[in-house]
């Protein structure tokens, strides 16, 4: 029996790119296109009534923001994984998508098996974190403390465990050797990315309303 | 035009000034009507063995050089029909006291008879007749003179008539004579302690606390003309007189020139020591000598230099025109006919019965003098306030000014980081990538060519592109991240080739800094080592570390070593003459980053090390 197919939606502007990432995934047994298009109001739409297992979403549309697609299916759909398709260098980006809800991304200029693997990868629960990009979260964190105005478990801090991975990422060291180094297992430490994942968004969320309610936008901080 | 206009109104005021001050004689005394007027008396000196002689009263003992203190009159009268009314006895002036005598009874005196004797310079005396002491027909009255400064007595003539019809005359002249003097004084006494206050508040302002000494001197020496009972001796009471007054005309000019903001220390100490000298020696020269001293060297020199000081003012607001100086003299003008008026009443040549005015000369200079301080003191208050609040306008204006300029310095310097920036991102898009793609383009355009080989050439490229990016976007460029990055980016080309590497980096907390030049200097010193053990060593294992130098803390010691086949060592040795263009760049690089390039190469493998200076890798040589 062969496995089920996990379904796919590539957004991109880039005509040769999304050729080529359709044909790289629709290559691989275990992934297949489900929806594609250039433009984020087409894609809003699609997304209003139908779903995908994996979203590709470039940021940069030409009717609009691709975080803004990435937020909404994060809110309608939270067990999707959601993938920032980003050129290289473009760490500020992803760091602004995964809060907006990403949790993951992939290079455009990924070889086409290592398009397929890191989808798959993600779907196995593992999200990457480059060295650049760990180093940002640290440092947003520790920039940026929680608003007290907001309830604790709304901006949650990253623990202890969690900022150990970041900063061994940081170094280069890959996902084996900072579970050697912590003297936890590899499974433990995709755990904590995909909780780092998280936390930043909800921490991004939280902050946003935190900044509605300081700017006195009715209704958003209240509880009632 | 308008300068002699203000001098031509300065000299009108000036001339009004002395019309005002010549206005001053309507003050003296008024002979009452219907009454007696006595001026024949016969006087005798106090003494054994003195003639009676006829006398006019008026009688001033410095007309007839006579040179005794004590001496009486008496006068006969007769009055036809006596009425009922109560009658007096009024004398406008005398000097220095008198005791008085109708038909053998006392009447009354103007003091003490015994030294010290009542000084009654200014004070018109009236006595009131017991009832039935004056009779009708022929009354005598006996009027005894003693003046505390021999050879200077003086007495008036003696008015003697209904108290109803003398009194309006005498409280007029005691008016005149006491109680508008004592107001005066007690005037200038206020405003000594209101300019000594303000002296004491303004230390650095010393004409206040000069002025208010002048103003202090005064109101002494006018106390001195309507204090009757003395306590101190005669002597010491003229003496103060004299002093106060005098010491007033010096100070005088010394209140004017620092009024002016001039100070002269020499003119000064010179008015100090006269000050000084002078009357000690009066007062221990004996009373005639001393008298004769005050009235014909210290009040004459004293007040010529307080004159001259005025007439310095006088001057002034001529040639400056300055309203000051103006008021200053105009009003300092009723001092000049008045103190002339008492100098020559002192020295006998004006009658003494008009009495002295120099008392109200000053008033008018002062209170100009005052309104003038108190003016200044207001303007300059008005003006702090003006002052400070310009000034935090300016403060906040100059702080808007700075910060431009700095926001301008900062726009320029980032402006000129980023043009040098850019030109060298330029460059070595220029000189690498461009290159590379170039190189690529003959290589297909020549139409001979392996796959492979084009795709090893496209793929360094891109990791070089990949490499200029991560040095200029890394956060801050921390070397940490960057070599984090590094390993990142090196990790497929390695499982590609099969090869296992051994990673060590900086502890995380690590903060080493480097500039994007420094930076893609040693990211290309790296991948260029990385790119050569892959491909050319052969080799299986990669070992890349980089640690703190433990001999140099400050120093970063990077290693790249592998266990393939090793480099030529002609190579090594004369990298430019091979094809090996990069052993030469890594080289170049190096110095181009201040650090130490050592490669190391046997059959067994290749290491390569750098070292880097660690606490400024940020300023590579040029």
């Amino acid at each position: 029996m062969r496995a089920p197919k996990f379904t796919v939606a590539v957004i991109e502007d880039d005509e040769a790119i999304r050729a080529r990432l359709i044909a790289d995934i629709n290559v691989h047994e275990q992934l297949t296109v489900g929806f594609d298009s250039a433009f984020l109001s087409e894609s809003l739409e699609w997304f209003n009534s139908n779903s995908v297992d994996v979203l590709l979403c470039d940021l940069g549309l030409p009717d609009g923001r691709g975080s803004e697609l990435i937020a909404f299916c994060r809110a309608q759909y939270p067990e999707m994984e959601i993938m920032v398709v980003s050129i290289f260098g473009d760490e500020k980006n992803v760091l602004n998508a995964i809060e907006a809800g990403a949790t993951g991304y992939l290079l455009k200029t990924e070889s086409s098996d290592r398009v397929c693997q890191s989808i798959l990868d993600l779907l196995a629960g593992g999200s990457p974190i480059s060295p650049t990009i760990a180093r940002m979260i640290i440092k947003r964190v520790e920039s940026d403390p929680r608003p007290s105005a907001i309830d604790q478990a709304d901006v949650p801090n990253l623990s202890k465990r969690e900022t150990e991975v970041l900063q061994g990422l940081v170094t280069g060291m890959s996902y084996q050797e900072v579970a050697d180094r912590l003297s936890i297992k590899l499974d433990t430490v995709r755990t904590y990315i995909k909780s780092i994942y998280q936390k930043l968004e909800v921490r991004s969320r939280g902050q946003a309303v935190y900044q509605a309610s300081r700017l006195g936008i009715a209704g958003l901080g209240d509880d009632k | 035009m308008s300068e002699l206009h203000g001098r031509l109104i300065w000299l009108a005021c000036c001339v009004v000034v002395l019309a005002v001050a010549y206005q001053i004689r309507h003050i003296s005394f008024q002979t009452p009507s219907g009454v007696l007027k006595l001026s024949v008396a016969s006087f005798t000196q106090a003494g054994a063995n003195q003639v009676a002689v006829q006398k006019t009263l008026p009688d001033n003992w410095q007309w007839h050089n006579n040179r005794t203190s004590h001496g009486f009159y008496r006068v006969q009268f007769s009055i036809a029909d006596l009425d009922n009314s109560v009658k007096a006895i009024l004398i406008p002036t005398v000097r220095s006291n008198v005791s008085v005598a109708l038909n053998g009874e006392k009447v009354g005196d103007g003091g003490s008879m015994q030294p010290p004797i009542a000084s009654n310079l200014r004070k018109p005396l009236m006595f009131v007749v017991p009832h039935g002491l004056l009779q009708t027909g022929n009354n005598i009255l006996e009027v005894e003179l003693k003046s505390s400064v021999s050879g200077k007595g003086f007495l008036d003539a003696i008015f003697v008539g209904p108290h109803a019809a003398l009194n309006p005359a005498f409280k007029r002249h005691n008016f005149y004579r006491i109680t508008l003097v004592e107001s005066i004084t007690y005037g200038l006494l206020i405003t000594t302690l209101v300019i000594a206050i303000l002296a004491g508040l303004r230390p650095q302002n010393k004409e206040y606390a000069w002025f208010a000494l002048a103003t202090f001197l005064w109101a002494a020496h006018n106390a001195t003309n309507h204090i009757t009972n003395i306590v101190v001796s005669n002597h010491v009471w003229d003496w103060f007189s004299y002093v106060t007054l005098g010491w007033f005309a010096l100070v005088a000019p010394v209140v004017l020139a620092r009024f002016k903001q001039q100070i002269h220390p020499r003119f000064e100490r010179f008015l100090l020591s006269l000050a000084i000298v002078l009357p000690l020696l009066m007062l221990v020269l004996p009373q005639p000598a001393m008298h004769a001293m005050a009235d014909y060297l210290w009040y004459p020199l004293a007040f010529s230099i307080g004159g001259g000081a005025l007439l310095f003012v006088a001057i002034d607001a001529w040639k400056t025109n300055d309203l000051e100086s103006q008021l200053l003299t105009a009003s300092g003008l009723f001092i000049i006919p008045y103190a002339l008026h008492d100098l020559l009443i002192v020295q006998a040549v004006l009658p003494w019965e008009d009495g002295f005015y120099i008392q109200f000369g000053a008033v008018v200079l002062l209170a100009v003098f005052t309104m003038i301080l108190l003016y200044r003191l207001v303007r300059s208050t008005n003006e702090a306030e003006l002052l400070n609040l310009n000034l935090s306008d300016e403060v906040s204006k100059k702080t808007q000014e700075i910060q431009a300029a700095m926001e301008r310095t900062r726009l320029l310097e980032k402006n000129e980081w980023l043009s040098d920036e850019r030109a060298r991102i330029t460059r070595d898009m220029h000189d690498g990538f461009a290159g590379q793609i170039a190189s690529v383009l003959s290589t297909l355009k020549s139409g001979r060519f392996e796959a492979a080989e084009v795709e090893t050439q496209l793929e360094y490229s891109i990791n070089d592109l990949r490499l200029m990016i991560d040095s200029l976007d890394n956060e801050e460029n921390d070397l940490v991240t960057l070599l984090g990055m590094f390993r990142y980016r090196a990790n497929p080309m390695l499982e590609q080739a099969g090869i296992e590497l051994d990673w060590v980096s900086l502890p995380p907390d690590t903060r080493i800094e480097l500039l994007p030049a420094t930076a893609l200097h040693l990211l290309r010193i790296m991948q260029e080592a990385l790119q050569n053990a892959v491909r050319h060593a052969n080799c299986t294992r990669i070992k890349i570390s980089a640690t703190h130098n433990p001999e140099y803390p400050d120093e970063v010691l990077i290693r790249v070593q592998d266990n393939g086949v090793g480099i030529a060592t002609e190579l090594l040795d004369e990298p430019s003459k091979g094809k090996h263009r990069g052993l030469r760049n890594m080289r170049y690089r190096a110095e181009q980053i201040n650090a130490a390039l050592d490669i190391c190469s046997t059959d067994t493998g290749t290491s390569l090390s750098l070292t880097l200076p660690a606490e400024r890798l940020d300023q590579p040589s040029s």
